[in-house]
């Protein structure tokens, strides 16, 4: 099944900006569930955004440097089938 | 009840490597499991950190340079730009699961202010937040500088409160980019001395009162039983 992650909401105005600082993983690489994905840069946090499911990296929608707003859609991972 | 309580940590004076370390082992504990919450609360030796946002050229003095003076040079993980911790300087690490105390980010950068804020107005010192600049400020420059990494919802890194007069590292650095603002302490602003136990019980009850907590005592020694301290 293919996963879109998306841009946590960091505020309350829900349209908050961010940078993307760096990816954990390349694009093609296997990713494991809850461990650090991207590290997201905002005014004074650093906020790691982690993998919601086991399975391969298919694409990355953003890079290093890339400003992103609260939805938009950082990467999509295909997740293992879970027997 | 470990969900109502905030386990204070009161390191005394530790190096900042060290308080680096007792952070990632309470991380590691809290990402293996550990649902308490902490708040370290230490003063550091003098030392300059340049966060993710950092400019080299915010240090007015070249590393070697303070390495030879000896104030020790981190690069580290947390968001916002340089700043520098020393003796006479309250630091507080908040180890808390944003999730579990259902906070969003920006929320809970701005509760950190409020504490501050409110800390400084019960030793009867004016501060507020300005827009767009993180930090707590006074009429007479900035008092409190934040920065804070967030990994799994769990928060690392924190926050410095100026509490001493003679706080001296300040002209190193370019403190978080902002080369027009001074620097100040609650001490100076009051112009009585302040005694650091006073405004880190204050600190405690205060960051305790507004996560609607109860301040709890964790003795450093404890922090052996927690976790390890992670492989990078």
């Amino acid at each position: 099944m293919r996963i879109e992650v998306n841009v946590p909401e960091l505020g309350d105005s829900g349209d908050e900006e961010a940078t993307v600082s760096f990816w954990y993983y390349d694009g093609g690489e296997e990713v494991a569930a809850d461990e650090d994905l991207v590290e997201l840069l905002t005014d004074k946090a650093t906020f790691n955004v982690t993998v919601p499911a086991s399975g391969i990296l298919v694409e990355t929608r953003a890079a290093e440097g890339d400003t992103v707003k609260t939805g938009d859609i950082l990467c999509v991972i295909e997740a293992r089938e879970v027997q | 009840m470990s969900e109502k309580t905030v386990h204070i940590l009161d390191a005394g004076t530790l190096g900042y490597g060290e308080a680096l370390s007792l952070q990632r082992r309470l991380v590691a504990g809290k990402k293996a499991g550990d649902t308490r919450d902490f708040l370290i609360l230490v003063e550091h030796p003098p030392v300059v950190t340049l966060g993710r946002a950092a400019a080299e050229a915010h240090l007015r003095v070249p590393r070697e340079v303070l390495v030879a003076r000896g104030v020790q040079v981190y690069d580290v993980d947390r968001g916002g730009d340089v700043t520098y911790h020393g003796p006479g300087q309250l630091v507080g690490y908040p180890i808390i699961d944003l999730k579990q105390a259902d906070l969003r980010l920006h929320r809970f950068l701005r509760l950190i202010e409020s504490v501050l804020i409110g800390v400084a107005g019960e030793l009867g010192v004016s501060a507020g937040q300005r827009p767009n600049l993180a930090g707590v400020w006074t009429a007479g420059g900035k008092i409190a500088a934040i920065g804070i990494a967030v990994s799994r919802w769990i928060t690392c890194h924190g926050f410095a409160l100026n509490v001493k007069r003679c706080i001296t590292g300040f002209e190193l650095i370019i403190p978080c980019g902002l080369c027009r603002e001074a620097v100040t302490s609650l001490e100076e602003l009051r112009g009585e001395s302040l005694e650091m136990p006073r405004v880190r019980g204050m600190t405690a009850a205060a960051f305790a009162r507004a996560m609607g907590r109860r301040a709890v005592t964790f003795p450093l020694q404890d922090v052996a039983g927690v976790a390890a301290e992670p492989a990078l």
